[in-house]
Parts: structure tokens; C-alpha cells; sequence
């Protein structure tokens, strides 16, 4: 498996076979990936919210439908909109999930790996624990930022934080890419890890969830 | 129990705190200072003056009882109303414009600062609005503050922000330079035929389907004030917006008020204000289809105006109130008002621009000024953000039938691909007037 080049990626750019808007510099655009900026939303864990993360309480249950699930979703992230030139400040131990000020559109057969920009990483900048973008993607990119280092930092929107190479995926048919095909993603949101889970994963409240 | 001035002293406390707890939310680069500003400003003066009032001068105290009550009311709008109940990308673009409306005539309003725009979100199809501060307040206070509200389930929806375009036409009425500009140069052409008195305007309604016995005197005298002022601002709307303002003026009204016939005392009925804006885009040559290879950029913008011109079904006779060589006169009127105010006037976007633009949200891609060329070299462009506009409704309108609905954009998506590239182009604009030094180019 072979990553794009520059001159591949900068190819597919100018033929609009591949999606990253927008680009400022040509700079942005490396050897082998394209750099990406932080978006202006964050959500951040909340400190009152769930009092830990457990797939059953994003389940529906029998009791109260729709309501627990939904209740545990909103509560457990705050939602903040941030403008250009503005402060957002990744404490230590935080998870902040941001999305990409670009938006990515990737063709049938190219898979984005999205990883850390090194010189942010060297500061305690963790930005990825789910690197990869699936072909046939549009939308932002979700980044899930945390603080390795013992310092707060502050990011500002625009800033370049991640990067994002490509690989060519083979004998991909649109019926592999399914509805995702059709789907967009506007901003980052709360994953959903009980999905297609539920055989393992009991209905009743566990003892000691607070919400 | 409380007597008025000991009960008006402590309410200005607790005006206080609740100023003070506004800041517990952002609202904006500049707007949270301006307005925290202001607002202590305010407070201080008219602390100032109860606390020198006689507790028996009940008159005053009503006076001050009804300045306190309204500066609390605007305080606590805004402090529920924070970055992320409204599209901020939007705002910022509307208060360019709202800016270059407010600035008067000469370049200046004369009588009061820059004014501070205030956003905020409320319930309700109905809640698009702009509260304007009018001078008839008894202390002095530094700058206006004109609150900017949008519906808060129609965050996202920016096709249809572009109504606010007629509530500016109310704020433009309150510069006084602009007010007289507008009275002499497009409010005369407007107060002509039935709207030119009380009998005229009696005489038309009895043509429409409403009995005009069911109104007295006054009321009229009132419709046809209010009347030619709405008129006014719908006209203000479309120079402002463009396109979609008629768009989201003709999807909003006819949700509110779906046959289009209700006779309000301050609004004349749906169906007369399609009939002036259609009349109005007829006259201004924005119908026109381009000539162009791009049968989506053709057939979207083909379908988008017959979707306008037939929408309201057929507009009946009864509801022209103003005819072609009026309505020309107030858009020439407002042409030469609105073209030395720089932004403040739509102008179309050129063909191969919007050609972009609505293959860009086509391909569901946020529609932009960016391409990449040679060698990996960007392209930025300026980009008006109300050719988005236009580019979103184009784009809904001419999505082929032929495709399944599962594979046609939602509504929902087209307003959120716009909002998003309104937002980028920002960062476009910023990038290209910092370049390098900076936040965004610091990198």
C-alpha cells in the first residue's frame, strides 16, 4: 500500500478527484500529505455530566425510550462555537473533539490516515486516536484533541494542527461505500459505541451510572 | 413592602448582576464589550438619576421604571442568546452590511455613534427581527443598540436568513441622513395610487375579498402608513439580498400565512408583496437565464424563478397595489441611495462565478473561492457570501428529479453546505488580509 505523492495529491486537487477545501498556501501540501486546520467548534467533556462512559446508556430502553439515550448524549459535551482568533485552550488530561476547518471529500478509492503534526505533538499535542477516513467521505474531519504534556495550550482556529495522507484502496465498488456515500458531516459528535452491540450489552441501567 | 424608588433602586442592582452574569457566555469578538460597555453606561446614568429622583414624584419614577424594565429585557436576550444559538458566520456578514446601511448618506449617522448589533435567537417562525433603539430616550446613552434576532430552530437555515434584509429597510429608516434620502428618493414613488390616502386605500381594499367596514378611520390611516413602509422595506430587502430574498421572503410568509390574503394593520397581505417583488425582479433583469453549457447551472436557475412565479399560485388582480412605473422609480430611487454605500447592494454574481458555485455544492462540496492549480498553488477569490445564497437556492432547485430522493440533498444539507462556506470564506478573508502575520498565517 502506497501513499499519494505531492504531485499525485496536487493532481486529484486540480481535478477536484479529491477534496480538501480550502486550501491556503501551497505550503499546506506536503510530500506525501495535506495539512489541516482546527475548525470552530469544540465539544469538551463535561464535569457533571455522565459519571463514566458505558455503552448501555446509549442504548433505548423500555423505560424511558429515546430519553436516556438522548439525555446522555447532550449532557455529557459541552458545545462551544469559537471564532477566528480566539483562544481554545486544551487543558492537561482533557478530550476535546474539534472538527477540521476543511472540508474532505474523498473519491471511492483513496482511505485518508490522519495523524498529528510533529511539531504540535512535541508540545504534548495528541490530535487522533481514529486515524482513518473512510473512501467515499465528505465532511469535516473529526480530531480528538488531548494534552500529553503538563501545560495548558492554546490553539486558535485556522491553525494547522493534523495531517492527512492517502492511500489508494483497490477494487472498491460503490456498494462497499454504502450510505456513507450519500452522508455528510458537518460537525464532530458524540460516537456511537453501542452500535450493532446491543446483543452484549444489558438494557437495565448498570448500578452506579448517575444518568 | 417596597415604595417605587426603593424598589427601582434595588431592580438596578439586580440589572447589574445580571449584566455582570452575561459575560459568563461569548457573543462575539467585539460585540461582548461594546455592549457590556454600553449597557454599564446606561445603568450608571440612570442609577444616577433615581437615586436623585424624590420618592414622590411618581411621574418620574414611571419614567425610569419603564427605561430600567426595557435595558433589562435587552439584557437578558442577549445573555440567553450566545455563540452557538445562531450561525455567527451569517451574522458577521449581515453586520458588514447592516454597518454600511447605518452609516447614513454622508458617511455618518449624525446624531449617534456606530451602533452595536446584538444577536440574538428566539422561538417561533416569526422571531426574524431587528429591535431598533429610536432616539426618544430621556438619558443619554452613547451608541444605539440594535438587536439582530433569529429563529433559533432555523439556526443552520441561511437561504432563509436573508428576510432580515427588510428588517434593515426598518433600521435605514431610523439614520436620519438615510430617512430623508429614502423619504424624497423612494417612499414618494411608493405613495401613489391606492396607497396616496385613506380614501384610495379603502376604495382598493373593497376590491379585495375583505370588507373594508370591518376597519375604521384610524385603522386605515394606520395601514397606509405602516403599509407603504413595509412595501419600502421588502424593496430594501431585495436590493440588499438579491435573489434570495425573495426566496426566503416568499418560504417564510407563505408558511406563516399560507392563501396569502390576510389584511394586517401593519402589513398589507402576502399576495400584494409577490406581486411588487416579482414585478420588481422583472425590472431589474434577474430572471434572465444564463446562456451557458451547464444544463444544471441552466435548469436550476430556470426552475428556481418559475418556482417564484408560479409558487403563489396565480396572484389575483385585486392584489397589485403598486404598478410597474412605480416600482421602477423606488428601485432607481434606492439604486442610487444604496450603490455609494460600497457592500450594502446585491450585485449578480458573474456567470462562470456562480457556474462554480453551484457545481461546487452539486458535488457537496461548500461552495467557495478556492482551487487548487499548478504545482499545488492556491487560488482565493473574494466572494460575496449573498452569491452563496443564490447558489443554495439554484442548487435546490435545479437538483434532477430524475435522481432518487435518497440520493437528492436535503434542504437542510444544501443551508448547511452554505452555512459552512460562508464561515470558510471568512477564513479566506481573514487569511488574505493578514496574510502572514496573522493567527491563521502564523503557521
Amino acid at each position: 500500500m502506497a501513499a499519494l505523492s505531492r504531485t499525485q495529491i496536487v493532481e486529484r486537487l486540480k481535478r477536484r478527484n479529491l477534496v480538501i477545501s480550502p486550501i491556503f498556501s501551497s505550503q499546506q501540501i506536503g510530500p506525501c500529505s495535506v495539512d489541516l486546520r482546527l475548525g470552530n467548534i469544540a465539544l469538551i467533556v463535561r464535569a457533571r455530566g455522565l459519571s463514566h462512559v458505558d455503552p448501555a446508556n446509549y442504548l433505548d430502553d423500555k423505560a424511558s425510550g429515546e430519553y436516556r439515550r438522548e439525555l446522555g448524549r447532550r449532557q455529557k459535551l459541552e458545545r462551544h462555537e469559537i471564532q477566528f482568533s480566539e483562544p481554545l485552550l486544551v487543558h492537561p488530561g482533557t478530550l476535546i473533539l474539534v472538527p477540521t476547518l476543511e472540508w474532505v471529500k474523498l473519491p471511492k478509492d483513496l482511505q485518508g490516515i490522519v495523524t498529528a503534526r510533529s511539531s504540535w505533538a512535541r508540545e504534548g499535542l495528541n490530535i487522533a486516536t481514529a486515524t482513518f477516513v473512510d473512501p467515499g467521505y465528505k465532511g469535516i474531519v473529526t480530531l480528538e484533541l488531548s494534552n500529553l504534556g503538563q501545560i495548558p495550550i492554546a490553539l486558535y482556529p485556522g491553525v494547522r494542527i493534523a495531517q492527512i495522507a492517502f492511500h489508494e484502496v483497490s477494487g472498491s465498488r460503490d456498494s462497499d461505500l454504502g450510505r456513507s456515500q450519500f452522508n455528510m458531516s458537518f460537525e464532530p459528535s458524540a460516537g456511537e459505541i453501542a452500535k450493532d452491540d446491543s446483543s452484549f450489552i444489558p438494557t437495565a441501567q448498570p448500578k452506579g451510572v448517575s444518568r | 413592602m417596597l415604595q417605587a424608588k426603593e424598589f427601582l433602586q434595588e431592580e438596578c442592582k439586580n440589572v447589574e448582576l445580571s449584566l455582570k452574569e452575561a459575560l459568563r457566555y461569548e457573543y462575539g469578538r467585539s460585540r461582548s464589550k461594546d455592549f457590556y460597555d454600553e449597557c454599564t453606561y446606561r445603568l450608571q446614568n440612570l442609577k444616577r438619576q433615581i437615586d436623585a429622583s424624590k420618592a414622590s414624584d411618581l411621574p418620574e419614577l414611571e419614567e425610569y421604571s419603564t427605561l430600567l424594565s426595557s435595558l433589562s429585557a435587552l439584557i437578558t436576550r442577549i445573555e440567553r442568546s450566545h455563540l452557538g444559538e445562531f450561525s455567527w458566520p451569517f451574522a458577521d456578514s449581515l453586520e458588514l452590511l447592516a454597518r454600511a446601511v447605518c452609516q447614513g448618506v454622508n458617511g455618518k449617522d449624525e446624531k449617534y455613534g456606530a451602533p452595536i448589533f446584538a444577536i440574538s435567537a428566539e422561538g417561533g417562525l416569526e422571531a426574524y427581527e431587528l429591535h431598533i433603539e429610536q432616539g426618544a430616550v430621556n438619558f443619554n446613552f452613547k451608541r444605539r443598540i440594535f438587536n439582530i434576532v433569529f429563529p433559533r430552530t432555523l439556526k443552520h437555515h441561511v437561504l432563509l436568513h436573508p428576510i432580515l434584509g427588510h428588517e434593515l429597510g426598518h433600521a435605514a429608516t431610523t439614520v436620519p441622513s438615510m430617512d430623508d434620502a429614502l423619504s424624497r428618493m423612494v417612499l414618494t414613488r411608493l405613495e401613489e395610487g391606492p396607497l396616496e390616502s385613506e380614501a384610495k386605500l379603502t376604495s382598493w381594499i373593497d376590491n379585495t375579498p375583505t370588507d373594508s367596514t370591518k376597519y375604521t378611520a384610524d385603522m386605515i390611516e394606520e395601514m397606509l402608513y405602516s403599509w407603504t413602509e413595509e412595501l419600502f422595506c421588502d424593496l430594501f430587502g431585495l436590493m440588499l439580498f438579491g435573489p434570495s430574498f425573495v426566496a426566503a421572503h416568499y418560504s417564510l410568509l407563505s408558511a406563516i400565512d399560507p392563501r396569502g390574503f390576510d389584511l394586517g394593520d401593519e402589513h398589507p397581505p402576502n399576495m400584494t408583496r409577490f406581486d411588487m417583488l416579482l414585478k420588481a425582479v422583472e425590472i431589474l433583469g434577474w430572471q434572465k437565464v444564463p446562456k451557458t453549457g451547464n444544463a444544471q447551472l441552466r435548469v436550476g436557475v430556470e426552475r428556481f424563478w418559475k418556482s417564484l412565479n408560479h409558487a403563489p399560485g396565480a396572484i389575483p388582480s385585486w392584489a397589485t397595489i403598486c404598478t410597474t412605473e412605480q416600482i421602477q422609480g423606488a428601485l432607481e430611487g434606492l439604486k442610487s441611495i444604496l450603490q455609494p454605500l460600497g457592500v450594502a447592494m446585491y450585485t449578480p454574481p458573474a456567470k462562470d462565478v456562480l457556474e462554480h458555485l453551484v457545481e461546487s455544492l452539486h458535488n457537496r462540496i461548500p461552495p467557495i473561492g478556492n482551487s487548487v492549480k499548478d504545482d499545488g498553488v492556491p487560488e482565493l477569490t473574494d466572494l460575496d457570501f449573498r452569491s452563496i445564497l443564490y447558489a443554495g437556492w439554484v442548487e435546490w432547485h435545479g437538483q434532477a428529479q430524475s435522481v432518487a430522493e435518497s440520493a437528492r440533498m436535503s434542504f437542510s444539507d444544501i443551508n448547511r453546505l452554505c452555512d459552512r462556506a460562508i464561515l470558510q470564506q471568512l477564513a479566506i478573508d481573514l487569511w488574505k488580509k493578514t496574510g502572514r502575520t496573522g493567527t491563521l498565517g502564523a503557521d
